[in-house]
């Protein structure tokens, strides 16, 4: 038979009462069936109506009472008065940011570790952002020379530092300095000699001359130490010290000569 | 006798200072020895390696 309007909704509710024995202490109870408010059950405590807005709240398949049922032997009854007694959950993927209201998602609904930088805008993440104990992460190195090596008077002289100090990214090999990340570098060298003779000490990048860092005559066992800032492309560019001295003989560089370096700023 | 010592051999006139800003002689530490990187005298010609061997 046909019907006139809405064809009506055709669904099966099969009555049930839920049991439970308080004992004085209990609070929460487990329902045999998932329900999503209060209005879907009516609560009886020792054959007394609870009060859905205050006596008890709902959770799926949890009943908590928010005071201490009695004792009693089956004292505690639920009648479910609704046949929606199924939490409806949205299908998956279907949820759209209509959906949600503005600054609704907290901090404990992105689960840890899953937010990729691809979601920070560039340049959106500012000092204040940072930790105080935040530092960049790029290559660093330091090493030293043994003092044994030979410089000729009048010649420069690659200086070897064998004894490496640390090298954070292993970029340096062979007294030589080839950072793979590009970027602002602060390089530093402590030239530590025993010659009353002029020297010299410069940064050779890729072979060249970079930069001269001093030009001194020294007296007896000197001790001079310079830095600079330079570009270093992350690839091909190296870096290395020379050094010159004019005694008239061979010198050797002490162990307290050093060779280091930092990223301080990306490209 | 060193590159430098026979450089100077062969140009009396040059002095310690020469070495450092106008005649190079670099050593790379990697064996090979000492050479010529850079010549930069005003009037003393480059030396060849005839000369100097």
């Amino acid at each position: 038979m046909a019907y006139l309007g809405n064809t009506p909704t055709t669904q099966a509710f099969t009555p049930a009462i839920d049991y439970f024995s308080g004992n004085g202490s209990t609070t929460s109870f487990t329902l045999s069936r998932p329900v999503a408010s209060v209005a879907q059950v009516k609560v009886t405590v020792n054959n007394v109506p609870q009060n859905p807005s205050t006596a008890f709240t709902v959770s799926g398949n949890t009943l908590t009472f928010t005071g201490t049922p009695s004792s009693g032997t089956n004292n505690i009854y639920v009648q479910y008065t609704s046949p929606i007694t199924q939490v409806i959950a949205p299908s998956q993927g279907t949820v759209g940011t209509i959906q949600l209201a503005d600054n609704a998602i907290t901090t404990a609904k992105i689960a840890d570790n899953s937010v990729t930088t691809v979601k920070i805008a560039a340049g959106a993440v500012i000092q204040a952002d940072l930790a105080t104990n935040v530092g960049a992460t790029g290559p660093a190195f330091d090493a030293t020379a043994d003092g044994t090596q030979v410089v000729g008077s009048g010649t420069y002289t690659k200086i070897l530092f064998p004894s490496e100090t640390f090298d954070t990214n292993n970029n340096f090999a062979s007294s030589r300095f080839t950072p793979t990340v590009a970027g602002y570098y602060q390089i530093n060298t402590c030239w530590s000699i025993s010659t009353t003779s002029e020297t010299v000490v410069a940064i050779y990048k890729n072979g060249a001359i970079f930069r001269y860092l001093f030009d001194l005559t020294m007296t007896t066992l000197y001790t001079q130490s310079s830095s600079l800032l330079m570009y270093l492309n992350g690839s091909t560019d190296y870096i290395e010290v020379y050094a010159y001295q004019s005694s008239g003989s061979n010198k050797s560089p002490t162990s307290g000569s050093y060779f280091s370096g930092s990223f301080v700023r990306a490209a | 006798m060193t590159l430098v010592e026979k450089i100077k051999a062969l140009y009396p006139v040059l002095q310690d200072s020469d070495f450092k800003y106008t005649i190079i002689v670099q050593n790379d530490s990697d064996g090979n020895g000492d050479y010529i990187a850079a010549w930069n005298h005003p009037t003393l010609p480059r030396l060849t390696d005839e000369e100097l061997a």
